[in-house]
């Protein structure tokens, strides 16, 4: 074995210039393969995220009637006892309970459908980190009367400052009319403009206040320390509170999960291109390698050598050759991704900006599971190894007697 | 000997188990080869036949003491049997000083020298040389030639040529002479 090992090592040197390009064109392949995955996989990944972190969060509880008509009057009523449970419930990591009522702002140049969310400023920032997102102005206090955040982008169209005054319409408990003045006190921006045009920030005890109820709760966000532990623990509480609608983050937003879903597909069909390339590339390279030592290979076999040895030898030359490409290529692959997955790779300037209106992030941090790069080194053995069997077998159809006197 | 397209080298290829008779068979002692199973073929060949080719046909990618060792290795010895056996047939051949080249750093003679160490270093019942001196100078072939009688009586195997060439013919014990396929003259000579 050992013998078999040296020969086809050393076979593989005979044309280094043919060997150093496969290897080369092995190594470019998976680098760009592996590179253009996990590019796709930080755009998954981030969507993912900031999905999880500032929008849906782990778990939401809502009264099941506001999910069908989102009034006020469908509130949840079990508020202060799901938030003494969550309290006490050491898997919590934080949760907030908002008020949500469909509303109108209008500056002087516009007016939009918004939706208005009342929020307790320190619950919400422990459980969205939307105190993060500010770009403008200041994140709201308790003691903010009327304050108002608005989305980076509603801002923009609305031409609206820090500072401007906004006018809110909605309607209150009893089905009437109201309109509130509000100051901008703060414009956020997440990752996604989408989301930042269609909602804004108001105080909870405001909103209420105006609603013209104290205790009003339409939502409440969990954040657990594990996201695994979502299902278990929304089944759990909808056990507790049959009344209540408890969905955890992927029946909220199935797009969510299915954006955890994309990078792995994408990933896959990526690596199927290059491996097909790579197959094709190799059959070339080990076919020539045989058809030219048709002489030596007659040699091999009238000495004896018989056939398991001589495929064995063909399959260990090509396992050789694409093993050298590949680690090349994942030692380049390993060492971008590890420079670029800090530092992120700025698509602002050719116009990904874009890309925020869906809610990704134009700043992409490359990101790829070690899992992958085991799953990659047995596809491409894989490969390998099917691709040499057909120059394999070609050598072992040749007939000693006539290949050891070949030209 | 005999001209071409005689059937010199059916014949070799025939004995050497690399073609089966369409008619008749091939005994070595005592065992018909020619209805022996291809796997089995392969092993016959490995343990009993050494082959010595015009081309030299050494493993490129082998040192000489490497390419020497190579059948002893497909039959399995002993790594000191054969590191032992390698040296020593490759100073029966004059290229001791060799012993770690590679094929392409050595002439046609010296290759030539390092296939004949190759093909009698296992012991083999007997050794087929196909035209060994074709491709090589007056002087090397006399010096092939030379290594080649002296391993015959000092190893004890019996070593067949196809060839045309006078030098080996002057050399050989028995001539057997083909004529379109068939023996037109088989001669002994006491050398």
């Amino acid at each position: 074995m050992k013998m078999l090992l040296t020969i086809s090592w050393r076979n593989i040197w005979r044309n280094g210039q043919r060997s150093i390009t496969m290897i080369l064109a092995i190594a470019a392949g998976l680098w760009g393969g592996i590179f253009a995955a996990s590019i796709a996989m930080g755009l998954m990944e981030q969507r993912f995220r900031t999905g999880i972190e500032q929008e849906f969060s782990h778990v939401q509880m809502h009264n099941p009637d506001f999910l069908i008509d989102a009034n006020i009057r469908n509130t949840i009523k079990q508020w202060p006892e799901i938030s003494s449970e969550l309290t006490a419930d050491n898997r919590v990591k934080s949760f907030t309970g908002r008020t949500i009522v469909n509303g109108m702002v209008a500056s002087a140049n516009l007016t939009r459908g918004v939706n208005i969310l009342g929020i307790d400023p320190a619950t919400e920032a422990l459980t969205t980190r939307l105190d993060q997102n500010i770009v403008e102005g200041d994140y709201m206090d308790e003691d903010a009367q009327n304050a108002l955040m608005m989305g980076y982008s509603l801002a923009e169209k609305m031409k609206a400052r820090v500072g401007s005054r906004v006018v809110l319409t909605f309607q209150d408990a009893d089905n009437e009319l109201i309109s509130i003045a509000c100051r901008v006190t703060g414009i956020f921006r997440s990752a996604n403009s989408m989301y930042d045009e269609m909602n804004l920030y108001v105080l909870q005890s405001d909103l209420n206040h105006h609603l013209g109820e104290q205790e009003i709760v339409s939502q409440v966000a969990v954040v657990l320390h594990e996201l695994d532990l979502a299902e278990d623990f929304s089944k759990e509480y909808q056990a507790k509170f049959p009344d209540l609608t408890i969905r955890t983050w992927a029946e909220i937003s199935p797009q969510l999960a299915f954006y955890n879903q994309m990078g792995m597909t994408m990933f896959m069909i990526i690596l199927i291109i290059i491996l097909l390339a790579l197959a094709f590339g190799l059959l070339n390279t080990m076919l020539m390698s045989v058809f030219e030592r048709t002489r030596e290979l007659g040699m091999l076999m009238s000495v004896g050598m018989n056939k398991q040895r001589i495929f064995s030898m063909i399959l260990l030359e090509t396992v050789f050759l694409t093993l050298t490409g590949a680690f090349a290529g994942m030692v380049l692959a390993m060492a971008s991704i590890g420079l670029l997955s800090n530092r992120g790779i700025d698509l602002t300037f050719a116009g990904a900006d874009s890309l925020k209106t869906f809610g990704f992030d134009p700043v992409i941090y490359p990101v790829i599971d070690n899992s992958f790069f085991a799953i990659l080194v047995v596809l491409v053995m894989l490969t390998a190894i099917l691709t040499a069997v057909y120059p394999a077998l070609k050598a072992l159809r040749l007939r000693p007697a006539e290949a050891v006197r070949a030209e | 000997m005999g001209p071409s397209g005689s059937g010199k080298t059916t014949f070799l290829n025939l004995i050497g188990g690399l073609d089966k008779p369409t008619q008749g068979q091939v005994v070595i002692d005592g065992t018909d080869i020619s209805t022996l199973k291809e796997s089995k073929l392969f092993d016959f060949r490995l343990r009993n036949i050494g082959f010595v080719f015009q081309s030299y046909n050494l493993i490129p990618v082998l040192t000489a003491k490497e390419n020497v060792s190579f059948i002893m290795l497909l039959q399995k010895q002993s790594k000191e049997a054969m590191e032992k056996r390698a040296k020593e047939m490759l100073e029966q051949v004059g290229l001791s000083d060799k012993i770690n080249v590679r094929p392409n750093q050595l002439s046609g003679g010296q290759q030539q020298r390092v296939a004949v160490a190759r093909a009698l270093a296992s012991k083999p019942k007997f050794v087929l040389a196909d035209e060994p001196t074709a491709n090589l100078d007056t002087e090397s072939a006399f010096n092939l030639l030379d290594i080649m009688s002296r391993l015959n009586k000092e190893e004890n195997i019996t070593l067949i040529f196809s060839t045309h060439d006078q030098r080996v013919i002057e050399r050989a014990k028995r001539v057997i002479t083909l004529v379109d396929g068939e023996v037109s003259k088989d001669e002994k000579f006491d050398r």
